[in-house]
């Protein structure tokens, strides 16, 4: 299963008509006794440097979002047009974007629903901003089979975005495999309902273009892509990363936020974000605690009912300090293949350059020099 | 085909900031830890990691206030494995002489901190510049795998002092990077909680716990740490209940319960400031007492009005 698994990221990360004219058999080299040595990766790290140079800066963190994801878990999603099979391949895509969607949104919300047999279900993890719960349902055996239901996957999205404050943006993005979809009802009206509830609805395509997504987008202000590849696959879904229209509504504003402890106590307690669910869940000994006024929550970030304070864990912000102090480019020596930190004179190989600017946001030459503070 | 082998990597961070000022101390009471009798635990356990399996191997990387120092394996590896062909075999003989390098490496390092003294005074442990060189080691240990072998690393992190506010932001990274290549990063503090820790293992499924005897710091190692990543799930494992996760502010990294975040960088001050010291921002003046003065305006013109 595991080595199936195409990943989008590893090979290369363009479009093929964008890169050169490739003669991968020159690039074959032998050595003295004749056995072939590895290609010269000297053109993909290039690459991947230009990348890190055109990273952007001045994102716009503070926004609280709201993402349903509907995937298509029908007959059509079995289609071995993207590698290894569309699902297979919509996982790992999923997965890639988890990641990068928390770094640019951390107190926002995910939810996963699957649409399968003409129903749909929201996955156990239901809306978090936890990325290891969300990979570990993605990551459950699923059949993929019956028809799909548009309609039905969007009212169930209403039904779990309805009681979102305003001020976040609540947006649905379906992924949609099928040509088709078979409803109980007119879907029009349900259009109608996601615009009053100011509802953002996207649809990625893995087949063709359908008129009926078109017009779903359309009311809803939302955007409709057709994939051409895996790649483009990628980049579509990451594209919604970037929190939408930043620059219109919202005014800089310092925001009060409470940070709450999660505590366990002897006694058991009602949380007041299960209050109206009737469900047993409700009743605990642990959760956070409103610094303000001691309301209690199961889980966060949520704005608090009561007195209306964001509250958040430091870690979901710490996630995206990585933006406000990035780390400096390294210099590329003199010496090829040798990369210089600025600030610590440290010199680093290509791989623990990209892998200190990709992932960790970090210099390890700095962090182990004495501070000046 | 060739075959999937899994190859385990331990990377032990240890934090010997206390101990060096213990070691320095002439009266060592007898239910202190020792500098000396810590390390030959460590040694114990490394050595039952590396004899519980073929497929283990470890690195130790020493923190403190100067730096950190990757002191096993060594650098020139390729050397040594000439001149100790049997070294890397897994045989009984070979970890006496690993045993003897640790050692020897360890001494060394304790001998170079003890030159810069003053230096140490005033500062604290450089976590966040182990964690990243650790994790920049895994990386490699992935990188320089051969076809058809995974990797699998994780961390333990011998605490052994408290956390500074300055390295947060760098910890934090780390602690996401490590969690992103599910890394788990597990943590025996020894004398002090450590938030940082907590913070760390509880991100990345990792295990945290405060041992109440350091004298007893082996018993823990063995109990709780030598088991692999799989075996877990069966185990009864300490739960850690409360973990700290408080921010602490960006102007004088106070852990506060309230603060003020900016909306377009998320920066955490603890009190108001008009512009973002850091995306440079500007900030209306905080709406509710520009409010009530409007009220009381109004209030009082009224109340005029009617006299
Ligand atoms: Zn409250
Ligand atoms: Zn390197
Ligand atoms: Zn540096
Ligand atoms: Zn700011």
């Amino acid at each position: 299963m595991e080595g199936d698994t195409v990943d989008v990221e590893e090979d290369g990360g363009g479009y093929t008509w964008e890169g050169e004219y490739e003669r991968p058999w020159e690039a074959i080299q032998e050595d003295i006794e004749g056995h072939i040595l590895a290609p010269d990766d000297d053109f993909m790290y290039k690459t991947k440097r230009r990348k890190l140079f055109n990273h952007e800066s001045g994102v716009k963190l503070g926004i609280m979002r709201h993402i349903l994801i509907v995937v298509d878990s029908t007959q059509s999603m079995n289609d071995k047009d993207l590698k290894p099979n569309r699902f297979t391949c919509t996982k790992t895509v999923l997965k890639k974007f988890l990641d990068e969607f928390f770094d640019f949104n951390p107190i926002s919300q995910v939810g996963l629903i699957l649409m399968s047999d003409g129903l749909s279900l929201p996955l156990p993890s239901l809306s978090s901003g936890n990325v290891s719960v969300h990979k570990r349902a993605l990551d459950t055996d699923v059949e993929c089979s019956g028809e799909c239901s548009l309609q039905n996957a969007m009212e169930l999205s209403l039904r779990m975005l309805r009681h979102i404050p305003t001020h976040a943006s609540r947006e649905v993005i379906i992924i949609h495999g099928s040509l088709t979809s078979c409803d109980p009802g007119n879907i029009f009206s349900t259009i109608n309902d996601f615009n009053q509830q100011n509802i953002r609805c996207s649809v990625i395509g893995l087949a063709a273009s359908v008129k009926l997504c078109h017009t779903i987008c359309e009311r809803t202000s939302g955007v409709y892509q057709v994939i051409l590849d895996e790649v483009h696959f990628r980049d579509c879904l990451l594209q919604h990363c970037r929190p939408p229209g930043v620059k219109a509504s919202t005014e800089t504003a310092l925001i009060k936020m409470g940070f709450p402890q999660h505590k366990t106590v002897a006694s058991l307690s009602i949380c007041v974000c299960h209050l109206d669910s009737k469900s047993k869940d409700c009743l605990s000994t642990s959760g956070y605690r409103c610094p303000q006024c001691q309301s209690k929550y199961c889980e966060l970030p949520v704005e608090c009912v009561t007195c209306g304070i964001t509250l958040v864990l430091a870690p979901q912000l710490a996630r995206s300090y990585h933006h406000l102090f990035p780390l400096k480019m390294f210099i590329e020596s003199t010496a090829s293949q040798v990369y210089v930190c600025p600030s610590c004179r440290h010199s680093f190989c290509i791989d623990c350059d990209l892998y200190c600017h990709e992932t960790l946001h970090n210099c390890p030459g700095c962090e182990n020099s004495l501070r000046t503070q | 085909m060739a075959t999937v082998a899994e190859k385990n990597v331990l990377i032990a961070v240890i934090d010997v900031s206390q101990f060096y000022e213990l070691s320095m101390s002439s009266e060592v009471q007898s239910q202190v830890l020792s500098f000396q009798h810590c390390i030959d635990q460590i040694t114990v356990f490394i050595n039952s990691y590396l004899l519980s399996s073929h497929c283990n191997s470890v690195a130790v990387i020493l923190c403190h206030q100067l730096g950190s120092t990757l002191v096993y394996p060594v650098p020139n590896q390729a050397e040594l494995d000439e001149a100790h062909p049997e070294l890397n075999k897994g045989k009984y003989e070979p970890i006496g002489l690993m045993n003897g390098l640790l050692r020897e490496r360890i001494n060394q390092f304790m001998l170079s901190i003890s030159e810069n003294i003053p230096a140490l005074v005033s500062s604290s442990t450089l976590l966040s510049g182990a964690l990243s060189m650790s994790l920049c080691y895994a990386q490699r240990c992935s990188r320089e795998a051969t076809a058809g072998e995974t990797i699998k690393p994780r961390l333990l992190v011998i605490r052994a002092s408290t956390d500074a506010a300055s390295q947060h932001i760098a910890t934090m990274n780390c602690i996401f990077a490590a969690q992103k290549q599910n890394i788990p990063i597990d943590c025996c503090a020894l004398w002090e909680d450590s938030s940082f820790m907590q913070q760390a293992t509880d991100i990345t499924g990792g295990i945290y716990i405060k041992i109440p005897e350091p004298a007893g710091l082996l018993q823990f190692l063995l109990w709780v740490f030598l088991p692999d990543i799989k075996s877990r799930s069966s185990l009864q494992l300490p739960q850690s209940s409360v973990v700290d996760y408080r921010a602490s502010c960006f102007c004088d990294q106070k852990l506060v319960d309230t603060g003020f975040v900016c909306s377009v960088c998320l920066a955490i001050f603890c009190k108001f400031t008009p512009i973002c010291p850091v995306c440079q921002a500007h900030f209306k003046l905080p709406s509710l007492p520009q409010l009530k003065s409007k009220k009381k305006g109004k209030s009082s013109s009224k109340s005029k009005a009617k006299q």
